[in-house]
């Protein structure tokens, strides 16, 4: 499985006054089982462009591969597209209206065409993988607390069994104990589904520490697309862009700045624990 | 001088079931005691359901304590003559940007609070004239908020509560939703507003970076002031709290990142002290090190 | 993108029509609204023809704006031409199988269409040049005196403004809405009525949960803003009459007091 984009543009309200390009001539593969991270400043386009990957949004030229057919040819099912490619939009929460969590998880098998007992079980499954056992099942949505709300929304996404899980922004609004957990729960279903996950986030903060590659818009283009330590390398340019690197890679910078030899291409704590601790070793 | 004070507050939410019989009580908040001092810059942290929100409607009465009082500049929230006053005097910035503004035109909603105060014309256009250009939001002041960034509409709400001329600001997570650049955008505002026109200031959010640059954290958790294993509040200075990393991690807080790296750091052996607040502090001490090898 | 969209679409430019009192365009457009169906004669007709062009001119806003507003009421308008030329009157000019069209059909229907285009393009002319809460304080400040009658009127007006500032917001939701269930499947475009209304649950439930949770946070903002009904509100703005006002009031009685005229003509 992978998804290429090949040249996308989208331009909003083209020939009026309020023509605006929202994604311009991104060309780039996201190969099976990676986990990329896409960042950009908020109006960089990146809403847009994961609308275009499972045919939400169509582009104005260019288009969309996946498994090396073009999902925007005459006759090409879309709706049987958006079972593998699950886009799970930010506050997802906010999608919730059936009576029961069961029932709402079963939403999207359903849409699939899948049985009613296919349904439950793939339900029951994927609400079991978010820490959602048997008492949740026969609740409504609505009297699910904040965090919990996210996780039956995430189930509905999972039960279809996507192959490509793209997240916008999964970790909005979430205290930073939630926001851990979010972010491990995708990375483990990730490493233990081979799902590839695409994870459009704009703190680089969270995104270095999971991703094989980050993706980087600024004003609808694609400016870079390496794994995470080449991408810091740019830090300047990333400023300039509005977005920023960890706080971690900015620390070792600045403790290189002011002399003390430690490589400034590191993106985790662990980094740059075992780096200065090294440097001290030394002297 | 404390221009806030919870004394014994408690505060049990109840929920009831179709024939208004009731199912169940939570308590939100179980004896609360704090006083908050004038023209300080206080940050309430805690998860979620650790009683920081409840806490926060408290001050300007849009919740009334259970039992035990909350004085607001020598009002008590009870007496319902004073409500008017209190929340002129303790205003209320809330999380959702959107769901705040309450007017088409930015000006407009930056009028609100004055109007709803009978203030006289030529003095609320005064007042919003003087806070729109504080807050620096003169270019968006014509428009409709629905051209604004989340920091922007923020900015908005802060102004109008500036307007009514407080003498105290409650931010209830005013961050939570938005991006970094808006966060700081917000936080700039909130801190200038406090160091140049004395705002007390009562921040309530999760963000463990925001507390760094307060005068005060008070960590809450299951409705009361968190205490660690010594049985000692968790309620001082940034860098009293800080240099008590074990305590916080127990509470499953995090910590800021120069914080949590010296702590490992020290953790492996290196001389560093406790409470590190900021990169240059750490330089400063490894420089030391290096020096002294 | 639809953000941008206001209800009655301001349109901001300076003209003598933009400086008026809202109340008096508000009343301006009831008096032409009543003038257009106090005369049957052509004479009236042109009268109401050189106002409205007069006022049209006079605002500075491009005549397509105008005419946006007749989409709306497009199948209204093909409905009533329809049944006023084909099943009324008796001197028959012209037969299409069953159908008969008459003289006075013709004129009813002429006369019914023209009422309609010129009530719209008539509203237009006060929403294109009146600002939403402009139109809102206008209401309530001229609506004032049915407060005697024990009618809520600043909270009716609260209400309108409010909702004219959601629009675009629960617009901008149901789109969302919409995008996260088709992202699950769903799909709103295929099978019969029946079934059509039915997908519109996935969509209609959480707009509904979205609106409810938006109404109660503003609920409290406003609380936490001293907000506490109409009872000693000032404002920043309030509505004061200026001389253009006058002249436009008795601009409006002469125009009037001539359609009527035209009745006798």
């Amino acid at each position: 499985m992978s998804i290429e984009l090949k040249n996308l543009t989208h331009i909003y309200n083209q020939g009026t006054a309020m023509e605006s390009v929202a994604v311009r001539n991104v060309s780039c593969t996201i190969d099976d089982g990676s986990f990329v991270g896409l960042i950009g400043h908020t109006g960089s386009g990146k809403s847009t462009l994961i609308q275009h990957l499972n045919g939400l949004e169509v582009p104005t030229s260019g288009t969309v591969l996946y498994n090396g057919e073009d999902i925007f040819a005459q006759g090409y099912d879309l709706k049987h597209l958006r079972g593998k490619v699950g886009l799970v939009f930010q506050y997802p929460e906010y999608q919730l209206f059936e009576e029961t969590v069961l029932k709402d998880v079963c939403f999207g098998p359903k849409n699939m065409g899948l049985s009613q007992e296919e349904c439950e079980d793939r339900a029951r499954k994927a609400l079991s993988s978010l820490g959602l056992d048997e008492s949740y099942y026969g609740r409504s949505p609505f009297e699910l607390s904040g965090g919990e709300k996210r996780r039956a929304a995430l189930a509905g996404i999972l039960a279809m069994e996507p192959e490509v899980l793209v997240l916008d922004e999964p970790t909005a609004g979430l205290d930073p104990e939630a926001r851990q957990e979010m972010l491990d729960l995708v990375k483990k279903l990730h490493d233990e589904r081979g799902i590839t996950v695409v994870l459009v986030s704009h703190s680089m903060d969270d995104v270095a520490e999971y991703a094989d590659k980050i993706l980087v818009m600024n004003n609808a283009e694609l400016k870079f697309y390496d794994t995470p330590k080449e991408v810091f390398k740019h830090s300047k340019e990333l400023i300039g862009f509005g977005l920023s690197i960890p706080e971690i890679t900015k620390i070792a910078h600045e403790l290189n700045a002011a002399g003390i030899d430690i490589p400034t291409d590191i993106s985790t704590m662990e980094e740059a624990t075992e780096a200065i601790l090294k440097y001290f070793k030394k002297a | 001088m404390n221009i806030i004070e919870a004394a014994r507050v408690i505060y049990k939410y109840t929920v009831h079931d179709e024939a208004d019989n009731i199912i169940e009580t939570q308590t939100a908040l179980s004896e609360l005691n704090v006083g908050i001092e004038k023209g300080s810059f206080v940050c309430v942290l805690g998860h979620n359901g650790s009683g920081k929100s409840t806490f926060a409607k408290l001050i300007n009465a849009l919740n009334l304590p259970d039992e035990g009082t909350v004085v607001v500049s020598g009002m008590n929230t009870r007496d319902s003559e004073h409500i008017l006053d209190i929340r002129k005097q303790a205003g209320m910035v809330f999380q959702n940007p959107d769901n705040q503004i309450v007017a088409n035109v930015v000006e407009e909603d930056v009028a609100f609070g004055p109007e709803n105060l009978g203030v006289p014309t030529d003095e609320i256009l005064q007042r919003v004239d003087k806070v729109i250009d504080r807050l620096e939001i003169g270019a968006v002041r014509t428009k409709s908020p629905n051209r604004l960034s989340g920091g922007q509409k923020q900015r908005v709400a802060i102004a109008g509560i500036m307007a009514m001329k407080p003498e105290c600001i409650i931010l209830d997570e005013p961050t939570a939703m938005l991006d970094p650049s808006g966060r700081s955008y917000v936080l700039e505002a909130v801190h200038d507003l406090n160091k140049k026109e004395g705002i007390t200031i009562v921040l309530i959010t999760h963000y463990m970076e925001e507390a760094v640059d307060a005068d005060r954290l008070i960590v809450m958790e299951h409705g009361e002031i968190a205490r660690d294993s010594e049985g000692r509040a968790l309620d001082g200075t940034p860098r009293e709290l800080f240099s008590r990393p074990e305590e916080l991690k127990k509470h499953s807080l995090a910590l800021p990142v120069v914080t949590e790296l010296a702590y490992r750091l020290k953790q492996h052996g290196l001389d560093i002290p406790d409470g590190i607040l900021s990169t240059k502090e750490l330089i400063d001490r490894l420089k030391e090190l290096k020096a002294d090898a | 993108m639809l953000r941008d969209i206001t209800l009655g679409q301001y349109y901001p430019v300076d003209s003598c029509i933009h400086r008026l009192d809202p109340r008096t365009k508000l009343f301006g457009t009831f008096v032409f609204l009543v003038s257009l169906f106090v005369t049957s004669s052509i004479p009236g007709y042109l009268l109401a023809t050189l106002a409205l062009i007069c006022c049209i001119r006079l605002s500075r806003v491009p005549f397509s704006f105008m005419t946006r507003g007749l989409k709306a009421v497009f199948i209204l308008l093909l409905i009533s031409v329809s049944f006023n030329m084909f099943f009324t009157g008796e001197t028959v000019i012209f037969r299409l199988g069953f159908l008969r069209i008459t003289k006075e059909g013709l004129k009813l229907a002429g006369f019914m269409a023209l009422r309609l285009v010129y009530l719209v393009i008539g509203s237009s002319v006060m929403t294109l040049t009146t600002t939403p809460t402009q139109l809102t304080d206008g209401l309530e400040k001229s609506l004032g005196f049915l407060n005697r009658f024990k009618v809520p009127v600043h909270d009716i007006a609260m209400m309108m403004s409010i909702a004219l500032r959601f629009i675009p917001i629960l617009t901008d939701e149901t789109d969302k809405i919409i995008r996260a269930q088709k992202a699950r499947g769903a799909d709103f475009e295929s099978g019969n009525l029946i079934r059509r209304a039915k997908a519109m649950v996935p969509i209609l439930v959480p707009l509904f949960i979205a609106a409810f949770r938006r109404a109660s946070d503003l609920a409290l903002a406003m609380e936490a803003r001293c907000y506490h009904g109409g009872a000693g509100r000032t404002k920043m703005k309030p509505l004061k009459y200026a001389r253009r006002d006058r002249i436009a009031y008795v601009i409006m009685t002469a125009y009037f007091i001539l359609m009527f005229a035209t009745r006798f003509i």
